[in-house]
């Protein structure tokens, strides 16, 4: 187990929760607070904050994203590392703004400043406190699922399997294709549901044939769509965030 | 029909691009003054001397890479050689009838000559009916790719495509020290080595790069060979 | 084209409903993605490989009408002849006005996007000059009278015993299920063709301005043929096919064939300047060049969105694709599919005509990584959408228009925010089965039908919050 030095101590972080976990899925956002409280990080969170606009941003309303957009930046303004526990999230702060944002120069250096501390929960760990071993413990087979944001737009693809792999007593396998889309694509899911649907099914036969009960992600999108599904097949694969299995003792 | 089509698409790409007039910036980036005469003169030697250092190594590239594409190669060591496995091409396929190119190796070792005294037919590409008759095409190579086991074939007036093309079966006789590493050496031998002094200026009608023998996956995905050009595609190298 | 008015939903119900194609897209798709990932992971510098094919697109694209009067130029020099159509009407007319200047009775033609797109068929029939398809998986689909499903495999979606029964319906031939049988019937048929066109009329894969030469890659030899055989070549490309230079030709024939098929190099590449000379013993007599605009310099006219044009139409995007592999070619309505299609089609046709498309993708981005040209098709997709919304004549629904705002107000002020989370919590129950949500009220029914959905939970993590953020763990 891994404690951040002494020196290090003064390491703050503002949770940017997102609506989803604090809507539907608490206690991740708890696991995420225990996880980095052990670390020896003060966490905060500041109570303001709703959603980051996304959805907006991808269903094309472009002007009420913004409005949303500059919310969060003017609530997220002062503090030194902003994490999150989803990578579509913290795509859409650290890459997406800036597409909103390209016409509007005194907005897009803002959002330069923020992007530079904004960091997915994984990679946060891994790539800022250098950690790989939380101190977790689990029994069980698990496999992980890349959402698309965090992998293709943050580019997080060692980083979550790392710490899977360091936790203790974990079986950990691959599934064939693991960085194929589950078919969520936020309102895609419910704009044409039964493709939406069709490619889900063929991340479910993967998820089957690695033979894991635990289904891994850095988003809960991703994992309420698998999750939906699962459930609705009585298929007996539990799906869990990442930060739930990492403040598992 | 009188059509402004010309300036008005250009006249549109223009103000698409917000600009007034023409912009013949193009030019510089195309022109050869980029590199100087010395510069590309001395590229150019350094491609020639690996086909020859490294003549070997590239051979076996070569016929690996035709393998793979389906075709046949064999290396031959004379002159006889060459007729010897042109003969015994002709005869497994039971060829009457021939197209050849008029070229100037072909022509220095009589082939055609050679092959007429055998008692065999040769067609005119002038006639497309003919063509359509011939059993065997044999044409030269003028270059050819390690890389990707490529003949290149370069049209002029002794050397008609439709050779390489029609006939369901193509041999192409090539010499071992025409063979370069990659595509990207190629393009930049010819590009100082063909049209009106070696400077690209008045291109042949057409090059054509072969790999292997004519292909398609349209049914299925499965290889079918010989769907419209030749089915087979037989590589002599000449390596004196 | 004025009537076309595109509905991906409908189109997509109907491909997920067929097993037959399900079935074909399957095996296609895995097979396709393996030889590519091998064709480019063999090639030692493909990413630099990318962004010089990228820069070299720019820059060409930045200065194209400049290299297209270049183009032209060169062409003429060596002979040939240009045209220059602002759209497909313009271009099938030229076309046909050549064909019926030189008394054309028959015509063969190469695979070619771009005479898809004018529907250059239907003009030849129209004035009643037969037109034949020569590529395999093309004369295939012309002979069942549909479109093609993919870029490079316009007949992906047909199993062989389709092909089969199709044969013996339309040429008379008797039932072979083999792919080679099946093959050596197509080349007899054509080979009658291609000895009695009068004319052959090809797509262009790339043009080089510096020397008037166009480029087609293919692998069977028709495309040679229908360039070589007939005494008339007329040659159709839109304005962003060209390249600047002779030597820029390796690099794109690399990213191209390797992206396309997985192959290091094609069967053939031709490189045609000019018609045949005076000396050449073959080769047609005349060469025509057709300069196709159709709307491309209205997609270059918008930065936002200009990166389209340095499409190659090489495929991989389809490939990659998971929406693609579940609706195949046929969802997208129109000449391009997949996600090239889903940004090409909407600029070309407009965007009233295909506001389906920009929604059709999970934004997944797996085509981004995967185009040879880098273009940021995810980016442009948003892009579309915002558009969408914006227009007038499609716009989004009122009600939807509603939501939104609605949604944002909430958003906007923790304290609505609070009380919507505490509204739904409550106004959920009805709904709550074992915890879940599993049949939902339109327009949330469109997930809960076979999905579940999670409970709003009790106390969301900002009450949570409250009680851990001084505890220790």
């Amino acid at each position: 187990m891994y404690l951040i030095k002494e020196a290090d101590k003064k390491i703050k972080v503002s949770l940017f929760i997102t609506c989803l976990v604090d809507a539907l899925f608490p206690q991740v956002g708890v696991s995420m607070v225990k996880v980095l409280k052990r670390l020896g990080v003060e966490v905060g969170f500041p109570e303001k904050q709703t959603c980051c606009g996304q959805p907006a941003f991808n269903t094309g309303f472009r002007q009420d994203a913004k409005l949303l957009a500059k919310r969060f930046l003017s609530i997220f303004d002062r503090d030194e590392f902003i994490v999150s526990p989803s990578g579509s999230c913290t795509s859409m702060v650290r890459v997406f703004y800036k597409e909103l944002f390209h016409d509007d120069q005194k907005t897009s250096n803002m959002v330069e400043l923020l992007s530079t501390r904004t960091y997915e929960f994984s990679e946060f760990l891994v790539n800022v406190l250098k950690v790989d071993d939380v101190g977790a413990t689990y029994k069980g087979r698990v496999t992980y699922h890349d959402s698309c944001h965090a992998l293709r737009e943050l580019r997080i693809q060692d980083e979550p399997r790392k710490l899977i792999k360091s936790v203790k007593g974990i079986d950990f396998m691959e599934m064939k294709s693991p960085e194929t889309c589950c078919g969520f694509g936020g309102t895609f899911s419910i704009k044409f549901p039964d493709v939406s649907v069709s490619i889900l099914d063929e991340k479910i036969e993967s998820i089957i044939e690695s033979g894991a009960d635990t289904i891994l992600s850095t988003d809960m999108g991703c994992l309420m769509h698998i999750g939906g599904a699962l459930n609705r097949m009585n298929i007996p694969v539990k799906t869990m965030h990442i930060a739930e299995l990492l403040s598992n003792r | 029909m009188i059509s402004n089509s010309r300036e008005d698409i250009l006249k549109r790409i223009r103000i698409g691009l917000h600009r007034l007039a023409i912009v013949r910036g193009g030019n510089e980036y195309i022109s050869k003054a980029s590199s100087s005469y010395k510069e590309t003169q001395q590229k150019l030697e350094i491609i020639r001397r690996n086909m020859i250092e490294k003549k070997s190594f590239l051979l076996d590239m070569f016929m690996n890479e035709v393998t793979k594409v389906n075709g046949n190669v064999f290396i031959v060591k004379s002159e006889d050689e060459i007729k010897h496995y042109v003969t015994r091409l002709v005869e497994e396929h039971d060829a009457k009838s021939l197209a050849i190119w008029e070229s100037g190796f072909l022509k220095q070792i009589n082939l055609r000559e050679f092959l007429e005294i055998k008692g065999l037919g040769f067609v005119s590409p002038y006639s497309k009916e003919q063509m359509a008759e011939a059993d065997i095409g044999i044409t030269e190579g003028d270059f050819c790719i390690a890389e990707t086991g490529t003949i290149v074939l370069i049209t002029n007036e002794r050397q008609p495509r439709s050779i390489s093309l029609i006939p369901p079966v193509h041999i192409a006789i090539v010499k071992s020290d025409e063979i370069i590493e990659n595509s990207k050496d190629l393009f930049f031998l010819l590009a100082n080595t063909v049209g009106e002094s070696g400077s690209l200026k008045n291109l042949t009608s057409c090059i054509t790069f072969i790999t292997g023998p004519s292909r398609t996956g349209d049914i299925e995905l499965s290889i079918t060979l010989g769907v419209h050009g030749p089915k087979e595609l037989h590589i002599i190298i000449y390596d004196s | 084209m004025e009537n076309i008015k595109l509905s991906f939903e409908k189109d997509s119900a109907i491909a997920l409903k067929n097993i037959k194609l399900q079935r074909a897209l399957n095996k296609a798709i895995d097979q396709f993605r393996n030889v590519r990932w091998r064709a480019v992971r063999e090639f030692q510098d493909w990413e630099q490989l990318r962004v010089s094919a990228r820069r070299i697109k720019e820059w060409t694209i930045d200065h194209l009408d400049g290299y297209l009067e270049m183009l032209e130029a060169n062409v003429i020099n060596a002979g040939g002849n240009v045209h220059w159509a602002s759209d497909a009407n313009e271009a099938c007319e030229i076309i046909l006005d050549i064909a019926q200047k030189h008394k054309v009775k028959s015509v063969v033609k190469s695979k070619s996007m771009a005479t898809e797109e004018i529907e250059l068929n239907h003009s030849f029939e129209g004035a009643g000059i037969k037109v034949v398809e020569t590529d395999l998986g093309e004369y295939i689909i012309q002979l069942a009278n549909e479109r093609p499903s993919h870029i490079i495999a316009p007949a992906i979606h047909k199993t062989k015993d389709d092909i089969s029964k199709l044969f013996v319906e339309k040429l008379n031939t008797p039932y072979f299920n083999e792919p080679e049988d099946l093959t050596k019937i197509a080349r007899e048929k054509l080979r009658n063709e291609f000895l009695n066109a009068d004319m052959g009329v090809s797509g262009v894969n790339f043009s080089v301005a510096e020397t008037g030469t166009i480029v087609i890659v293919e692998n069977e030899g028709n495309a040679r043929l229908t360039t070589t055989v007939p005494r008339i070549h007329v040659a159709l490309m839109g304005i962003e096919k060209v390249i600047p230079r002779f030597e820029d030709l390796p690099i794109f024939l690399n990213i191209l064939i390797r992206s396309a098929t997985g192959q290091k190099m094609s069967t053939y590449v031709s490189l045609i300047t000019g018609p045949k000379r005076n000396s050449d013993l073959d080769g047609p007599e005349e060469f025509h060049l057709v300069i196709m605009d159709n709307g491309r310099s209205k997609i270059l006219s918008n930065e936002e969105t200009r990166e389209s044009l340095y499409c190659i139409r090489c495929g991989a995007c389809l490939y990659i694709c998971p929406v693609y592999k579940k609706v195949g070619g046929h969802s997208y309505g129109w000449v391009y599919q997949g996600p090239i299609g889903a940004i090409i089609t909407p600029q070309l046709l407009g965007i009233d005509k295909a506001s389906d498309l920009p929604f059709a993708s999970s934004l997944c981005g797996a085509c981004k990584d995967v185009c040879p040209v880098k273009i940021n098709i995810p980016r442009v997709l948003l892009e579309l959408r915002a558009r969408v919304i914006n227009d007038k004549r499609v716009g989004a629904r009122f009600l939807l228009r509603i939501a939104v705002k609605l949604w944002r107000f909430t958003m906007e002020n923790t304290s609505f925010y609070n009380l919507a989370l505490r509204l739904s919590y409550i106004l959920q129950k009805p709904w709550i089965r074992h915890g879940r949500l599993v049949s939902l009220p339109f327009p949330f029914s469109r997930w809960t039908k076979k999905r579940d959905f999670p409970a709003i939970s009790k106390i969301p993590f900002r009450k949570q919050w409250k009680e851990i953020k001084d505890l220790e763990f």
